[in-house]
């Protein structure tokens, strides 16, 4: 039995995550959310799926894909929870009943307080002390308006928790109107008259932003206004090759000037009037309608293949699926430490689940490259998801080699931690993102940044090792002599590798700076933390060969290589300089500094007596 | 990766400092140096700013601390210059001393040595403009290495091959970049479209230069560097007809309208006398905290006058101030509190705009109003009826350019001909000697090419409805008379040209000011002698370093097969 454990483990899990290939599906008599999701827009440069838009606003918005419309129920108590889309629907076309719906997640105090919005839970104030909908925090706009823009004043990296709230939900705020301006005047499902009522704001408009600009009095609503419909998504398709996708304002401009309503508005009102009228047949036609004649227009066909593929992307989630596979993996490796022996399944378990993680994400990975026409690493999110994928490669080579559950129980927590470093990054926004001029070059991000990312990862592989070591020898008697040499070996061949990657990767980048700005080494944040990376690689062999340290020695050194690398690629984000900075990241600032901290904890212990040690103790007293 | 046994024990300190020179200790704790100087020095670079934090910390012997520093930095460091020359005193040292004639001969050695280096040299020198090409070229090369060093006789020559190669292509570097420092020249080519020139411009300094025509189409020109200028002496010059004499000099400078600076000055103290007026007595009181109460900023003022008068400071401004009116003793004192804040608030609020208007603040603060003789005031010709120059700090952070100012004063045979203020953002300002005319101007220093660059198109795109850049090139002619060359180019990010030994990167793009349907651009142009320096260390670590831990791999992977 227990030698068929591992493939019956392994299927469960592959079939949970075949379940969701069927990709998503609508709901019996609901709307035709599924072909709704799919149909091609484009944000921030990027042609996407409206599903796409969704999920990542919602992300910012509430820091989740799905909306929770009763968070004051528990979870037991079966609140109603609906898709992104769905949501976004409902948004851009039916606005005045979104506005009820509790989007916003407010996690400062002050904030709420500013906004008088009412902090006990419960079904009576439609808030669970934490969401709370846009018709809760229109009442007192004014206020958050003047506070936001006190807040802005202060330099970001001495703003307070209140200041980043208030700037944070304002940022919120002005996303959440922008989308309701998506389908502009089509949202009532009444063209002609949404056609009018634009027009007349626009006139209003232009008259009080002269007023502003001449300094008299304007309507700040009106101005409002202008600046929501600026900001919308380009929600118009091009109407040939050789022009750009527009916003619905843009079209304004243009039937003022006398050209006809783009079909596309036509369309947009079909589906807002059936979809007010709860007529879900009828939605369901305009949208496949329009769908179809996207399609004729020959120019737009990839736009609507991409986005269909990237809606099932987001429906199977590979790198959530991968991550919870890999804490499955990981739990049954350390169960092995407690008793080697008895418990080989398990190891041969955690291979699996390891492994069937890293197809996952290899796929997702592929996927993503595929998609987007680039190299894995673009921004600071795929480059998470690289260092897990190659670091579970690491783990599991060095467990084929050594099989003592120690690669395998490295490969499945950097492929767990990494993913979910790049959850929380994901939370910014958009992870496939275009990618700035000068950073538009397939040739570089695939080698100094695929390289330097390896370098990252090796290391981490390095001190992950060395990490289970100092655990396991401290805490089990089951480190023998021989997996104390293993365990030996296995570090020292990473930090080669490391030296390696790093060393190419940092030169690699030097010399794509000297192709680009012209210098070589410009002494910019990133470049000095990937030289300390490879400085730290290059003295640990080097204290090894010269006798410095030996093994237990060896291992401290590795494990402050996490430390190293952790600056490196986060830490120096929050100084906030030089040309690589990404730009300011506060929740990361505690966590960097916790997993400081616990590493130099993990150095203390392994710097303990051995007599201390569980598994040496013996060989000390003999 | 076998240590060689240690010399046996000496008494001679000679050996001694020899043994120190060359051991794996000193690397080690250079490294560790390393570190920590390229950690502080990055951290450093937020409190100094990236060029000062460069210049202090890597481009130098030592770091001393001085007063006004951040608590972390140390009483004294090694700088970027003494770790990298003591490394490479030990890296070389320690080759020298565990040189070992190989078992394959000396001849061999050479050979091996002389193909390969001479290999990555060619590449690195001709193959560059194909990246691609190199890492070809290096992954060949690397397995028909490992291919001959792993038959017969061969296989224990070359083990440790690697390491040299490593520790040859961390010198070329070491020095490469040494090289560069003291080499490399940095200067700027902006232009408007259809706009050429025949020169680039220096990004820091400034020279000043005297123009004369020579005929219709040739001018000649004495330049004088602005280092020069700072000792504020006499300069001559034997092409110069006359005497210069810096009569006053700044690293970094505005330039002000006097007229703009005159108005503004007249405006603050228009605002300052209204504010005197409204302040003035003990009954307005009421009424102005009234007022006071719609603005935050006003209201923080109030609390402050309101204590330092000793009254409390509570919520409500309006009834503080009815209190205070019925007493005329204090109330005199807080009008007088409250009229020298608000004044302070005021001259502070004109000093953060631009130039002209903190200009006047700071005039009307010293209470010296504006006048035709406001320094610089010695300048008595062209452009200093219309502007003078105000001196302030010099800015080293990355994106800005200090603007000197000086102001010189010509003494020809004939006597003297007054004095002149000259700036970057001015024109050339004409003066005659001898019947010969003659154009001042100070401007950013020049470098003169052979060679003309014409911009013909810039094109700058960005992502729709979004401010990401996606594409700047410029497309730009140049001609090269001498070797008959007139071809066009374009350069854009990741794509620079190289010619003449120089290298023109995309840098800046733009509108022109006047007209807004003319794109200007800007080139780096970057000349360093020691460019492909990195391109060679490179290519040698890489591939020391391939080389070497596959070799460990292939060995352990045998002995585990036998084991």
């Amino acid at each position: 039995m227990k030698s068929k454990l591992p493939l019956i483990i392994t299927l469960i899990f592959a079939g949970w995550v075949a379940g969701f290939l069927r990709g998503p599906s609508n709901a019996k008599d609901g709307f035709a959310v599924k072909e709704f999701g799919a149909l091609p827009l484009v944000n921030e440069g990027r042609h996407q799926p409206l599903d796409s838009l969704a999920r990542n606003s919602l992300l910012r918005l509430r820091k989740k894909q799905t909306l929770n419309t009763e968070p004051w129920k528990g979870n037991f108590d079966h609140p109603k929870i609906i898709s992104a889309t769905e949501w976004l629907m409902e948004l851009m076309m039916a606005p005045d009943a979104a506005d009820a719906q509790p989007v916003f997640r407010i996690d400062s105090s002050d904030v709420i307080g500013l906004l008088a919005l009412p902090a006990e839970a419960g079904e009576a104030n439609r808030t669970d002390g934490k969401h709370y909908a846009w018709n809760q925090i229109a009442p007192r706009f004014e206020a958050l308006r003047t506070e936001t823009q006190r807040a802005t004043q202060v330099k970001s990296d001495l703003r307070s928790a209140y200041d980043r709230g208030l700037v944070e939900l304002w940022t919120n705020v002005n996303t959440y109107k922008s989308l309701k301006a998506a389908l502009g005047p089509a949202a009532t499902g009444d063209l002609a008259k949404g056609l009018q009522d634009y027009q007349a704001n626009l006139v209003k408009g232009r008259e009080a932003f002269q007023a502003q600009m001449n300094g008299g009095q304007f309507d700040r609503a009106i101005l409002d206004w202008m600046q929501e419909q600026l900001a919308a998504p380009l929600t118009i398709p091009a109407r040939d090759a050789k022009s750009d996708w527009t916003k619905p304002i843009q079209e304004i401009v243009e039937i003022e000037r006398g050209a006809t309503p783009h079909s596309s508005l036509v369309s947009f009102a079909a589906m807002a009037k059936t979809y007010r009228a709860k007529d879900t047949a009828g939605f369901a036609a305009a949208v496949n309608g329009y769908s179809d004649s996207l399609k004729l227009a020959g120019q737009l066909q990839k736009d609507i293949g991409k986005a269909k593929s990237e809606q099932f992307f987001n429906f199977v989630e590979p790198f959530y699926r991968g991550m919870v596979i890999a804490v499955m993996a990981f739990i049954l490796a350390v169960l092995v430490w407690l008793s080697p022996v008895s418990f080989e399944w398990a190891r041969r378990s955690a291979m699996w689940l390891a492994t069937l993680a890293l197809l996952i994400t290899t796929v997702g990975l592929i996927f993503r490259m595929v998609h987007e026409g680039r190299p894995p690493v673009t921004n600071l999110y795929s480059s998470a998801l690289f260092i897990g994928w190659a670091a579970a490669i690491f783990g599991l080579v060095l467990e084929r080699v050594f099989p003592f559950s120690i690669g395998v129980a490295v490969s499945s927590l950097l492929t767990f931690g990494t993913l979910l470093i790049a959850h929380f990054l994901a939370l910014d926004g958009d992870t496939m993102i275009m990618l700035r001029a000068v950073l538009d070059t397939n040739f570089w991000l695939a080698t100094h940044v695929v390289v330097v990312t390896l370098g990252y990862a090796s290391t981490f592989v390095a001190g992950m090792i060395a990490v289970s070591y100092v655990v396991r020898g401290f805490f089990t008697a089951h480190v023998s002599r021989e997996m104390s040499r293993a365990f030996y070996n296995m570090t020292l061949a990473i930090v080669c590798f490391a030296a390696l990657f790093s060393f190419v990767g940092t030169v690699l980048g030097g010399i794509w700076a000297d192709q680009s700005w012209g210098r070589f080494w410009g002494w910019d944040p990133k470049e000095n933390g990937a030289l300390i990376i490879v400085l730290w690689n290059a003295l640990v062999l080097h204290a090894r060969l010269g006798g410095l340290v030996r093994e237990r020695g060896l291992m401290n050194l590795a494990i402050f290589g996490n430390i190293v690398t952790s600056w490196s690629w986060f830490g120096v984000n929050m100084l906030g300089i030089g040309l690589h900075s990404y730009g300011f990241m506060d929740s990361t600032r505690v966590a960097l500094i916790i997993f400081v901290v616990v590493n130099l904890l993990l150095i203390a212990l392994g710097s303990t007596p051995l007599r201390m040690w569980a598994s040496f103790r013996k060989e000390e007293t003999v | 990766m076998t240590e060689t046994k240690p010399a046996p024990a000496s008494r001679n300190s000679l050996a001694n400092v020899w043994n120190f020179i060359t051991s794996l200790r000193l690397a080690v704790v250079l490294l560790a140096l390393s570190i920590v100087l390229v950690f502080l020095g990055t951290l450093a670079q937020v409190h100094e700013g990236l060029f000062v934090a460069q210049e202090r910390w890597f481009k130098s012997w030592w770091i001393v601390r001085h007063s006004g520093d951040v608590w972390w930095v140390p009483p004294i460091f090694p700088g970027g210059y003494t770790i990298g020359v003591v490394f490479l005193v030990n890296l070389m040292c320690a080759h020298l001393r565990r040189f070992q004639y190989p078992p394959g001969g000396l001849l061999r050695m050479l050979a091996h040595y002389g193909i390969v280096f001479a290999a990555l040299a060619a590449m690195s020198k001709y193959l560059l403009w194909s990246p691609l090409w190199l890492m070809l070229a290096i992954t060949g090369l690397m397995f028909s290495d490992l291919f001959t060093s792993r038959t017969g006789a061969a296989a224990s020559s070359g083990k440790k091959l690697g390491v040299d190669f490593i520790h040859f292509g961390i010198v070329v570097l070491l020095v490469g970049q040494l090289a560069t420092d003291m080499l490399a020249l940095e200067t700027h080519m902006g232009f408007r479209e259809g706009e050429t020139k025949n020169y680039s411009e220096h990004h820091r300094d400034c020279e000043v230069a005297f123009t004369t025509d020579l005929d219709a189409q040739n001018e000649q020109v004495v330049a004088i560097n602005q280092a020069l200028l700072a000792p504020k002496g006499e300069l001559r010059n034997e092409k110069l007809p006359f005497t210069v004499r810096v009569r006053d000099f700044a690293t970094n400078a505005d330039l002000i309208e006097r007229a703009e600076a005159i108005k503004h000055e007249a405006t603050l103290r228009a605002a300052l006398g209204t504010l005197e007026g409204q302040y003035a007595a003990a009954e307005m009181l009421p009424e102005l905290g009234k007022k006071a109460a719609d603005s935050a900023g006003r209201v923080a003022v109030w609390r402050e006058a309101l204590r330092a008068i000793g009254e409390p400071a509570g919520d409500d401004i309006a009834a503080a101030a009815t209190r205070i009116s019925a007493q005329p003793e204090k109330a005199t004192k807080l009008l007088t509190e409250l009229k020298t804040r608000f004044r302070k608030e005021m001259i502070a609020r004109f000093k953060m705009q631009e130039p002209d208007m903190s200009f006047a603040a700071g005039q009307v603060e010293k209470d010296q109003p504006i006048t035709d003789t406001t320094p610089p005031a010695q300048a008595s010709k062209g452009a200093a009826a219309r502007y003078l120059a105000a001196p302030r700090a010099e800015d080293n952070s990355m994106d800005s350019r200090n603007t000197p100012f000086a102001v010189l004063e010509i003494v020809s045979p004939e006597g003297n001909l007054g004095t002149w203020l000259v700036a970057p953002m001015l024109r050339a300002q004409e003066f005659e000697v001898g019947g010969k005319k003659w154009r001042v101007a100070m401007r950013f220093e020049r470098y003169y090419h052979p060679f003309t660059v014409k911009l013909v198109k810039t094109t700058n795109e960005i992502y729709p409805g979004t401010d990401i850049p996606k594409d700047f090139r410029s497309r730009v002619q140049i001609e090269n008379p001498a070797k008959g060359e007139n071809r066009e180019v374009e350069i854009y990010m990741n794509s620079p040209l190289r010619y003449e030994g120089m290298t023109f990167f995309q840098y800046q793009m733009g509108r022109d000011e006047v007209n807004a349907n003319r794109g200007t651009s800007t080139l780096q142009v970057v000349r360093n002698p020691g460019w492909f320096t990195p391109y060679l260390g490179c290519a040698l670590v890489g591939y020391g370093m391939a080389r070497h831990f596959l070799l460990r791999l292939l060995a352990f992977g045998r002995k585990r097969r036998t084991a």
